[in-house]
């Protein structure tokens, strides 16, 4: 896995960890707009990352929940209990 | 949780394990609703007004009455004995301060913080939308909000 798919990876992992942030919060606080605004900015970005990686890495799940290329992607990327996540 | 309840030999369970015993809880407080004699002659603390004769002597009060079981129900020994059992002393009768068929029935149908009383209430400071970490930061210390991080923190990544 080199450093720009590693970066990508985390990209994706803040803003859904972000998104669920604010789902939780909204959850309680619904009529929040402007976490609401950001909710949906934080939405909008996390498509767009994940649309971008499954187009250059593959599919980021499996059973049809995500794009399939030319090729079984799927078990081309590392696992990630195996990806180092440490800056070395 | 059991509590011994005021002159009765039933243990008092602030949750009911079984629909059965819930089942027999109704049906022991019906028999004690439908008995005349427990309701009447009874003044504002639940207790038997007692008339006082010439001389000043009190005479007995009557024998408590004790609700028949429910039909169809086996009278079983309950294993579990109540403290003041245990200690070889009674206890006042708490938190009621007399017998009778109100008691049961608060037992039955009162809520159990209508009982005991509130005994602590929490409170949780409402959550305002302020500002929000980086993305980078928030992945890092667990939230998105900085209010709601902890120091120390309570999780650490062990030494290596």
């Amino acid at each position: 896995m080199n450093a720009q798919q590693k970066e990508m990876l985390l990209r994706i992992m803040e803003l859904q960890f972000a998104a669920t942030e604010l789902n939780l919060y909204l959850d309680t606080h619904p009529d929040d707009m402007r976490a609401l605004q950001e909710f949906r900015m934080r939405s909008q970005e996390l498509m767009s990352a994940k649309m971008e990686y499954e187009r250059v890495y593959g599919p980021l799940l499996n059973y049809g929940l995500g794009m399939t290329g030319r090729t079984w992607q799927w078990i081309e990327d590392p696992w990630p209990w195996e990806v180092n996540w440490r800056r070395s | 949780m059991r509590r011994q309840l005021p002159n009765s030999q039933k243990p008092f369970r602030l949750f009911r394990d079984t629909e059965q015993e819930l089942a027999r809880e109704q049906a022991t407080l019906r028999l004690t609703r439908q008995d005349p004699q427990s309701t009447e002659d009874r003044g504002i603390d639940n207790k038997p007004i007692l008339p006082a004769g010439r001389t000043g002597k009190i005479p007995e009060p009557p024998a408590s009455h004790e609700p028949a079981p429910a039909a169809g129900f086996i009278q079983e020994p309950d294993p579990e004995v109540s403290l003041a059992e245990h200690n070889g002393f009674s206890e006042p009768d708490w938190p009621f301060g007399s017998e009778g068929p109100e008691a049961s029935q608060m037992a039955s149908d009162t809520p159990s913080s209508m009982i005991f009383g509130e005994l602590a209430t929490a409170y949780v400071p409402w959550q305002m939308f302020t500002q929000t970490l980086s993305l980078r930061e928030a992945l890092r210390a667990g939230t998105l909000f900085p209010e709601l991080i902890r120091t120390p923190p309570l999780y650490k990544r062990p030494e290596a």
